[in-house]
């Protein structure tokens, strides 16, 4: 099958759409031309035109109202951020407006809209433009939040996302941009809410987001020279949260670990750790293991940068401490 | 003001001063009742400035929309949405516009194009835009208006929308209802310069101010105003002037905590726009005492038919406490 890199295939997902649904557009700071945001709407402006892909201001709030309003009147909207970080810009009208439209006008408006936005890492792009809000967007009700980790889900996940009927936060990671996978021509949809087993293993569960997933799936190579089959599972979307793929995992492997992108306090592993700790404790063997970021702004140094992002060494750690305990309890056991 | 007058048509004088009266009376049955408690959502009273939200709907059709702020309710009835599904909303009952969801700040009439209000000072005027941009790209003859205080003139996001709107010459009017006080706090407190309208025209749009407690005023800039919008020139902004009689919030007035004197708020009250607005119809013959009377008694008479109406009908059940968090 023909391959595609992250970039392309989310570029052609908002084509193809855009080909088929004429109340599709896409607009953000820039984006018309072919050195925009990360290169992704790269030669849409040709076919489409500057109606439908449509550089704007820097008025990042007033451009998401602008998108509901659009949307509520029956367009759907894809709003670009070149930084995820642009969006704290915008969050009365994601979060009080948005988020809330459907409900508190009791089910008579909908905002169908997707908003996508970069999360960067390393090579000194610091506390203004490396972070991850999958987990604060998580918090709202009304939202839907996505972050693919590779091409295939890329495209589906952004076809879901513009044919939903909700405000979804599409989070693409920097780190994946040059990824290629298989990725099948015609236009297909991936759930909102469903998790992947990458690679399936019986000693522990490794549940990651975005470039997260392909550190764990280093780890697991690594893990399994030692004789550890770590289970591998790409959430894919923070909001709905695919909770079940994660127990029916840990049923099996009694072991958990969670890999984020985002900082570990109050972040999405905090939920996943107290879900399955609320609802599935007995599955498991030892206590929960969470890797993630610092309590600390991003660093723009790379010698503070190396300490600051988790790689494929920190989740082998963390597995071999849990597989560790799991021995010693199963020694006193025994 | 009598040269504007000729130009309307009787019966819209007629029906403009209804809807004021309408809205006023539909407030003062809330405050009458408000001791009661069962009206449980903060009420933002509109009384004093009816000829804005009236005077601007006046000129719009049915396909034209509305975007509200928290002072919601006059703008919800000026465009003609529905009194029943009002007073429902109010007492927070499943009939209500917005299911009892959203109370006096969520009101919702879709059917009339009155499409949003917010307790976000000027959260709603981006989208008033985002949907002139829809029209435009449709192809839709129509405009939408954003209705916000001098509040709003604070936000930053408002200049952001005045300055896109202007960029791609979008369909909408932007109305600033001045009634000098954010809350409790007076312009004066608040802007350097005390000319709305001039921050306007900097972006480039044509803006007027008004008396916004002359109907006949506003009615015949808003006309003006969207004559042009619907013939592809553009948005344009204005300024009313208005008296609010009541505070910011609740049934009490701005004497109590200080923000203006008896004195004051009584020169101000002789500025009804109703009471002036009936002044002039009597006075050109337009209506008379009997006719008077019988309008004040068909809209009281609705009126007290949609309080029961929202009495009577049901609170919303378990099943819609989770309903409708996604479309």
């Amino acid at each position: 099958m023909r391959k595609l890199n992250y970039l392309d295939a989310i570029r052609e997902a908002m084509q193809q759409c855009m080909q088929q649904d004429d109340s599709v557009f896409v607009y953000g700071e820039g984006i018309d031309i072919a050195s925009g945001p990360f290169g992704v709407p790269l030669n849409l402006a040709h076919e489409f035109g500057n109606d439908r892909i449509i550089d704007v201001p820097l008025s990042e709030a007033a451009n998401t109202g602008m998108g509901i309003g659009a949307a509520m009147n029956g367009m759907r909207p894809i709003m670009v951020h070149f930084r995820i970080d642009f969006t704290l810009l915008t969050f009365d009208q994601i979060i009080n407006q948005a988020s809330k439209l459907s409900y508190s006008f009791g089910g008579n408006l909908k905002c169908p809209m997707v908003i996508k936005a970069t999360v960067g890492r390393g090579w000194g792009q610091g506390p203004n433009h490396s972070q991850a809000f999958h987990s604060v967007f998580a918090h709202f009700p009304g939202l839907k939040v996505v972050l693919p980790s590779n091409p295939y889900d890329a495209k589906g996940l952004m076809i879901e996302s513009i044919q939903d009927n909700n405000p979804v936060i599409f989070i693409e990671h920097k780190s994946l941009f040059n990824q290629e996978s298989e990725v099948p021509k015609e236009m297909y949809r991936i759930p909102l809410g469903k998790g992947k087993i990458v690679r399936e293993g019986k000693d522990v569960s490794i549940v990651a987001y975005s470039i997260m997933v392909h550190e764990a799936l280093k780890a697991a190579d690594e893990l399994a020279k030692i004789g550890i089959e770590a289970e591998v599972i790409d959430l894919r979307t923070s909001y709905p949260l695919d909770i079940d793929i994660i127990a029916e995992s840990v049923q099996k492997t009694g072991n958990l670990v969670i890999a984020d992108v985002d900082w570990l306090f109050c972040g999405i592993t905090s939920e996943i750790s107290a879900t399955i700790a609320e609802k599935y404790f007995r599955y498991l063997k030892a206590p929960i293991k969470r890797i993630g970021l610092p309590h600390a702004p991003h660093p723009v140094s790379y010698s503070l940068e190396n300490l600051f992002y988790p790689n494929p060494e920190t989740i082998i750690k963390a597995v071999n401490e849990l597989i560790g305990i799991n021995k010693r309890e199963s020694a006193n056991i025994g | 003001m009598n040269e504007a007058l000729s130009g309307i048509p009787h019966e819209k004088l007629i029906s403009m001063y209804e809807l004021m009266l309408k809205i006023r009376l539909a407030e003062e049955k809330c405050i009458e009742l408000n001791s009661e408690q069962l009206m449980r959502s903060p009420h933002h009273y509109y009384i004093g400035q009816e000829a804005v939200g009236v005077g601007v709907c006046a000129v719009l059709d049915r396909e034209d929309q509305v975007y509200s702020s928290h002072r919601s309710h006059g703008h919800y009835l000026a465009k003609g949405g529905d009194l029943n599904a009002f007073f429902a909303e109010l007492y927070c009952k499943i009939d209500g516009c917005a299911k009892g969801k959203g109370g006096s700040m969520h009101l919702i009439d879709t059917s009339v194009g009155f499409m949003n209000s917010n307790g976000i000072v000027v959260g709603t005027v981006p989208m008033a835009v985002g949907a002139a941009f829809a029209f435009k790209i449709r192809k839709k003859l129509n405009v939408t208006v954003a209705f916000f205080g001098d509040g709003g003139a604070d936000q930053g996001v408002l200049y952001e929308a005045l300055n896109y709107a202007v960029l791609k010459k979008l369909p909408v009017i932007f109305v600033c209802e001045n009634n000098f006080f954010a809350s409790f706090s007076h312009v004066s407190a608040r802007h350097g310069v005390q000319d709305i309208k001039r921050r306007a025209e900097g972006f480039g749009m044509p803006a007027v101010k008004v008396f916004g407690q002359d109907i006949l005023e506003v009615y015949t800039a808003a006309q003006k105003m969207v004559q042009r919008a619907k013939k592809g020139e553009g948005p344009s902004f204005i300024e009313a002037e208005v008296f609010r009689f009541k505070g910011h919030c609740g049934t009490g007035d701005d004497v109590g905590p200080g923000l203006r004197s008896q004195e004051e708020l009584e020169i101000q009250k002789k500025e009804c726009p109703i009471s002036q607005f009936e002044k002039i119809l009597t006075n050109h013959q337009i209506l008379d005492q009997a006719i008077i009377r019988n309008i004040r008694k068909r809209l009281e008479d609705q009126v007290n038919q949609a309080v029961e109406f929202g009495r009577n009908s049901p609170l919303p059940n378990e099943e819609e406490l989770l309903k409708d968090v996604y479309a």
